[in-house]
């Protein structure tokens, strides 16, 4: 093994939660530490969250060129070199906001789950830490078969999560997630090993391969189909439509903070791959399959906001609102425009902590009521102010209301839209009506009107009012002062830009 | 000592810093917090009283990039301190103080006041935020505040169901016209690369060279402006809106909300000048809005709502003033408005706390038991009416001149003969809400134990009396020091003056409507029921009862949306598409039967298998 560079954050990031959780793992199986774990869970993700700052205060130290920009902060360490497998991780404006989500939301999780798992906690909280470190992983590898691991690595611990902590249908939610996506990972895995042996079979370096199939002496036959099998597993993930039948179940049965998991980290990672492992590795091909994934953007816009006005389960309202506003980011990828690509990232970071708060709201309900049918609850404020409060807040946030995160990313978005081609561009901001529409007429009927007959339900508390106003406060700094995740993503997408000529 | 031009930005800033406390600390603070917010307010208006006074001879402009920075395309928010703003701020700020002191009383009764005062600040700190802000992305930051804000005050009694489908409403109906405004921005943005405001107005017409393009994003821009100053055909929220606090309805009708529409465009003015045929659009829909209001205030019995369908209307004579290019009458009556109609709001809500009563018919006989709110709702009546000297006659008369002049520019008069008529209309609906609810005696004895309410909600109102008998005449025939102060641009010309037998004719129109009224409900020479007799009277009545038939037709569109589209979209996405998945699962499931002995639940196992499967795997590759 080999480094680089003397300060080295990013290997820590990676390899701390999985060590930990790993070493959780080993240790429930000697004693028993249900009471202590939640505490060493949430201390191995606050010292996480440290640690991404403090690879930020390190950002930019390091700059790795390649062919279609420039990396921040790059590390090889050797593994399998006679295979040109080895672990290369790199950070750019790109990924970075991304692992800091990444870092906040599991604190988050780790708080929000506190009292609601009661069962199995050192599982359940060395299982969290495993896709912790695996989602990060996700994010910075460059390494296409290491890549490929990490994602696999989140696959698995996700679907315990949901298959053992789920609500009554989760055996049948969790092997279809893991089925559905698990197809998505094989069809990627021969897209890599295509891109891979059509190579020459020496690296899974990504910035190799890409010079490599840059040349215009490569077979273009070959490149689309890299490219088509790579951006099918990226589609089940994001998820886009008509891929997405697996994300509403796995939400409703989920436990609400693994549907944080999901809805904020894992369909992030769809997108990221989407621009990483499509977009800039094989921006020739992504040129000419762009105009079709706009206008699958688009369908899998609409087509959520308008599924989500029938859903009486408000969780599943949240899944179908997700898919939508997914279809944004996807959008803004597709758009070919700068300010487009910027947007889809800030947007899924805004994503990542509007639609956290609103999976542990909803979750909430239905643990507080018993029910999250919204037909049968009315005037949840009365009871329930504080989550009548939180549900409004995190309900405007999530139909892209200005001084709010959301807005930031969609008018981003639609302008990139707008650019690329007008019909598109209005067909998204007339989604944002429809957006509201769905939104408002949830909040009236559960949280407002006439309270139903009462019992004691429990407001939100402690540890979930901890989880909910971290949201919050991120969500209102960066709807105010979206410069603070911007300054990293616009000089990374205008270097690619610069460098892809398009 | 720092200039009040230099102190500007925290007009806004005030009251949104300050918004927080009643919200988490109103219940330990005195009375809820309710100082914290009139302070915050009052000093908004002594910032804002003194940057008008004192305004500096060039406009103040403060930015700070917010998007995209050092870029060429960068997005840039910060304040602009000219004439226009200055007048605005100052007449929000102003108001909404005396709103929050009459409320002081009015609310005291409630629960969930820290809300209240929490929500009240930002929504006043959004609209001084909007009148202030120095590029349309930040003005639609703040327009969509507004629009959140008026949303949740409006369901403040969100336990009752009527508020909290009113609120929603209000919401997704501003939200439409809304989308209109963001595409307008964004074609402004991605077709002229700037959103701010000292470079659309300097050159509008070089900065989008393609004069259809300027059309397409005016009426976009105008479309936001319709749904928020409630104009056809979106308006069917303002008076379901009424099922919020009256010191709320007070506020939207007067400086915040509804004016923000006007506003929008009278900023923009410059940029809709150079937009053919733009602004014949806004007159129209003024023009049509302000008689179609009228007709719909003359039936209401619901004092409020009656109010509600005046604003309406007046709004839609500021449209027209905007569309015939009188725009120093647009803001004139923007103001004298505001004044107005905040005193008759805060009159109609003396009368609801007094009696507990919005029905016109519950009420009757009030002038003499409550003196001043009477005397504040007859001369907030007059001042609509546009009776001089109250300030509404001056503004009215100079719209409706300019239309007459508009009138013979173009040939066409129907713009004129709307606004004339709707004179008439107005002065009769406003004054038979006046004698029914304060002259004529009460049909029962409810309204017996009445009297007048405390010192509290009386100043305010007093107040206001004083301001409707002042304003008007900064634009008379005595002094014009109104039109050249908000005058920010050459180009946008002094409003046309007509003949001065156009505005004794006016006049005549306003006096017969409130004779009209006298000669129904006081003389009742003719029954008001005679109204609505006959076929066609009542097949016309109950056209105007239900609104013209828009809040149907937009229920039909919402029901559509729901039952239609999104049940069949339901349907294909669990039976169709799920059901195409969960198929191919099943035979596979069926293949994977064979193996099932090795499924044995416990997740050890599976743990071990996965390790397994990792090292072999690396393991291969050794190999390889």
């Amino acid at each position: 093994m080999r480094c680089y560079d003397a300060v080295d954050f990013l290997t820590p990031l990676i390899f701390f939660p999985l060590a930990t959780g790993g070493l959780l793992l080993a240790l429930s199986q000697v004693g028993n530490l249900d009471e202590l774990v939640p505490k060493i869970a949430l201390l191995a993700t606050i010292i996480e969250l440290l640690l991404s700052f403090a690879m930020l205060s390190a950002y930019g130290l390091n700059i790795y060129k390649w062919s279609l920009g420039t990396f921040s902060e790059y590390h090889v360490y050797y593994w399998l070199p006679a295979l040109g497998i080895n672990l290369q991780f790199a950070v750019d404006g790109i990924s970075v906001p991304l692992i800091i989500l990444t870092a906040f939301t599991m604190i988050c999780v780790v708080l929000s789950s506190m009292r609601e798992i009661s069962s199995r906690r050192s599982f359940y909280y060395s299982l969290l830490l495993i896709t912790e470190g695996g989602i990060i992983g996700v994010f910075s590898s460059l390494n296409l078969f290491v890549f490929f691991i990490f994602w696999e690595i989140v696959l698995i611990p996700m679907f315990f999560l949901i298959g053992v902590w789920g609500g009554p249908r989760r055996e049948y939610s969790s092997y279809k997630f893991l089925l559905y996506t698990h197809v998505g990972s094989v069809v990627m895995l021969i897209g890599i090993f295509l891109a891979y042996f059509s190579t020459g079979g020496v690296s899974f370096n990504m910035t190799s391969i890409a010079a490599k199939l840059a040349s215009p002496s490569f077979s273009a036959v070959t490149k689309d189909a890299i490219f088509g099998t790579l951006v099918f597993g990226f589609l089940i993930k994001m998820p886009v439509f008509p891929f997405h039948t697996w994300l509403p179940d796995a939400h409703v049965e989920a436990p609400s903070p693994v549907s944080v998991v999901l809805a904020s980290l894992l369909l992030k990672m769809g997108g990221y791959a989407m621009i990483r492992f499509a977009f800039e590795f094989i921006p020739q091909v992504a040129h000419s399959a762009a105009p079709f994934l706009l206008v699958l953007g688009v369908i899998s816009a609409l087509y959520g906001s308008l599924v989500a006005y029938r859903q009486t389960d408000v969780k599943r309202m949240v899944a179908l609102s997700s898919i939508s506003h997914m279809g944004f980011v996807l959008i803004g990828i597709a758009s070919l425009t700068s300010i487009g690509l910027v947007g889809a990232v800030f947007q899924m970071f805004s994503h990542g902590i509007i639609v956290g708060s609103l999976f542990l709201l909803s979750g909430f309900v239905g643990e507080s009521t018993g029910t999250r049918e919204i037909p049968r609850l009315s005037g949840l404020a009365h009871w329930l102010p504080r989550l009548g409060g939180f549900m409004t807040f995190a309900s405007l946030a999530s139909v892209g209301l200005p001084g709010l995160s959301g807005f930031v990313g969609e008018f981003m978005i639609i302008s990139g839209a707008f650019a690329a081609n007008v019909a598109v561009g209005i067909v998204a901001a007339i989604i944002l009506a429809f957006t509201a529409g769905y939104y408002m007429w949830m909040l009236q009927r559960m949280i407002f009107s006439k309270p139903m007959e009462g019992a004691a339900y429990r407001d939100l508390r402690g540890t979930e009012l901890a989880a909910l106003a971290i949201f919050a406060a991120l969500i209102i700094l960066l709807g105010v002062y979206p410069g603070l995740i911007q300054s990293y993503i616009s000089p990374s997408v205008t270097n690619f830009f610069h460098m892809v000529k398009w | 000592m720092a200039s009040f031009a230099e102190l500007v930005w925290l007009v806004p800033v005030v009251p949104l810093i300050l918004s927080p406390f009643p919200i988490f600390a109103g219940d330990k603070l005195p009375r809820k917090g309710s100082f914290v917010a009139i302070f915050a307010c009052a000093v908004s208006t002594v910032i804002s009283a003194g940057a008008l006074l004192t305004l500096p001879s060039i406009p103040y402009n403060v930015s700070v990039q917010w998007l995209l920075p050092g870029t060429a395309t960068s997005i840039d928010v910060g304040f602009y301190l000219d004439g226009l703003s200055a007048l605005m701020i100052t007449i929000t700020s102003g108001i909404a103080t005396l709103i929050l002191v009459y409320s002081l009383e009015y609310m005291s009764h409630e629960e969930g006041l820290p809300r209240y005062w929490t929500e009240m600040m930002i929504f006043t700190g959004s609209m001084l935020g909007f009148a202030l802000a120095d590029s349309v992305i930040l003005m639609y930051v703040f327009w969509e505040l507004i629009g959140a804000c008026s949303y949740l005050l409006i369901g403040f009694w969100y336990t009752k169901p009527e508020a909290a489908s009113a609120a929603k409403k209000a919401f997704v109906l501003v939200r439409v016209g809304d989308v209109g405004f963001l595409i307008g921005m964004i074609l402004l943005y991605t077709n002229g690369h700037t959103l701010n405001l000292p470079a659309i107005l300097s050159s509008p017409a070089t900065l989008i060279s393609s004069p259809q393009m300027r059309t397409i994003i005016a009426l976009l821009v105008f479309a936001g402006a319709i749904g928020k100053s409630a104009q056809l055909p979106l308006f069917p929220w303002l008076p379901d809106a009424m099922e919020g606090p009256t010191t709320v309805s007070a506020l939207i009708h007067s400086a915040t909300m509804v004016a923000a529409g006007v506003y929008l465009v009278a900023r923009l003015y410059p940029f809709f000048q150079v937009a053919p045929y733009a602004l014949l659009v806004v007159g129209a829909i003024g023009a049509l809005s302000a008689f179609v209001a009228a007709t719909m205030g003359l039936v209401s019995f619901d004092i409020k709502r009656v109010l509600a369908y005046s604003t309406m209307s007046q709004l839609g004579y500021m449209m027209v003033a905007l569309g015939v290019g009188a725009y120093g009458a647009a803001m004139f009556h923007l103001m004298n408005h505001a004044v107005f109609k905040a005193m008759l709001f805060l009159s109609a809500g003396a009368i609801l706390h007094a009696t507990g009563a919005r029905d016109l018919r519950e009420m009757g006989g009030l002038l003499k038991k409550m003196k001043v709110t009477g005397l504040a709702f007859l001369i907030g009546g007059l001042a609509l009416s546009g009776i001089p000297p109250f300030n509404g006659y001056f503004s009215k008369d100079l719209i409706i001149g300019a239309a007459y002049q508009y009138g013979l520019v173009t040939g066409d008069f129907w713009i004129y003969l709307l606004v004339l008529i709707s004179a008439l209309l107005t002065a009769a609906y406003i004054f038979r809400a006046f004698f029914v609810a304060f002259i004529l005696p009460p049909k029962s004895g409810a309204t017996k134990e009445v009297h007048e309410v405390s010192l509290t909600m009386t100043i305010p109102m007093v107040i206001l009396i004083g301001f409707t008998l002042v304003t008007g005449w900064l634009w008379s025939p005595l002094m014009d020091v109104f039109q050249p102060f908000v005058t920010y641009a050459a180009s946008l010309g002094a409003t046309p003056q007509a003949p001065s037998y156009v505005g004794l004719l006016t006049l005549a129109f306003a006096l017969t409507g409130i004779g009209l009224a006298y000669l129904v409900y006081i003389r009742a020479t003719v029954p008001p029921e005679r109204f609505s007799s006959g076929r066609v009277l009542s097949k016309l009545r109950n056209l105007i009862m239900r609104s013209y038939y828009f809040d149907a037709a937009y229920d039909r569109v919402a029901a559509g949306v729901e039952n239609g589209i999104a049940l069949a979209l339901d349907y294909f996405d669990r039976f169709a598409l799920d059901g195409l998945v969960n198929g191919i699962g099943r035979s596979l499931v069926k293949l994977g039967r064979d193996f099932r002995s090795m499924e044995t639940g416990e997740i050890r196992n599976y743990v071990a298998v996965m390790v397994i499967g990792a090292v072999l795997l690396i393991l291969l590759f050794e190999v390889l």
